[in-house]
């Protein structure tokens, strides 16, 4: 009943309504579980337990900071997903050991087509991309991930990081620019 | 931290399944969660072992004080009727 009432309601009023009453923000939760939650199991290589308790902790942190929120035209879910990055990021660096993370071929070669490397991608060039990466700053690797790994559109990443398109086009590139003159 | 590392196997991709993400969609839980971190304790901060032991030392001290400055008045007293005599 309450969930067919609240059908016809926007996004926008959806979160003016969670800010007051939680089961509005169930409804929030379950538009948004599973864009989260596959971001996440990305972002971790496809680790299902950790995934989901990450996802968890993205929704407890949103609920607790719903009422600083603000509605500036972009969707819900992009405000999760920048929480859930953070998560992420933390997750990481309270690990003591190194957490692999998986790259395939076919995401490496889009990111070589960027760096314009030579058609023929060869092993040791690939690994030295790797290395590249690995040592690149948190915030700067963040970008590159969501950009060429986890497939995201410069909209959406301008979204997540709530600056303009064109902004998050050239911090990508600015990046590529970088990782072009080490390569 | 995290480092990458090449997979060759491009069969092998990472995207969870249906049955995955169901397993782990519990609003219950999560306002249940919630709540115990937001909830205030309903226990008396009296009754916490930590927080009485310490409250008792202080209420011991306290004694020990009184009793010593009590004791040294009335030695005082005692000095000062001497002393008039």
């Amino acid at each position: 009943m309450f969930r067919k009432s609240s059908q016809h309601l926007t996004e926008e009023e959806l979160v003016k309504r969670a800010k007051s009453d939680v089961a509005y923000f169930e409804l929030l939760y379950d538009q948004n579980f599973d864009k989260v939650y596959r971001f996440v199991f990305k972002r971790l290589s496809g680790n299902e337990e950790i995934s989901g308790e990450l996802t968890q902790i993205t929704f407890i942190k949103a609920l607790g900071a719903l009422g600083k929120y603000e509605h500036r035209g972009f969707a819900f879910s992009s405000w999760l997903i920048r929480i859930a990055q953070n998560e992420i990021n933390m997750y990481f660096r309270s690990l003591k050991k190194k957490y692999h993370v998986d790259i395939h071929e076919n995401q490496l070669n889009q990111l070589s087509i960027e760096l314009e490397t030579a058609q023929e991608f060869t092993m040791g060039q690939q690994e030295k991309l790797i290395d590249l990466l690995n040592n690149l700053p948190p915030d700067k690797l963040d970008l590159i991930e969501l950009r060429f790994f986890n497939g995201l559109s410069f909209k959406e990443i301008a979204e997540i990081y709530q600056i303009t398109e064109a902004n998050a086009k050239m911090k990508v590139y600015r990046i590529i620019e970088k990782l072009k003159e080490q390569a | 931290m995290r480092k990458f590392r090449l997979n060759k196997n491009s069969a092998d991709t990472k995207e969870p399944t249906p049955e995955q993400m169901k397993r782990y969609k519990d609003f219950s839980t999560l306002n249940h969660q919630y709540g115990r971190l937001t909830k205030r304790s309903k226990k008396r901060l009296y009754q916490d072992p930590k927080f009485f032991l310490l409250l008792f030392i202080i209420g011991i001290v306290l004694l020990l004080i009184f009793l010593e400055s009590s004791e040294e008045e009335e030695n005082q007293n005692i000095e000062a009727i001497e002393n008039t005599h």
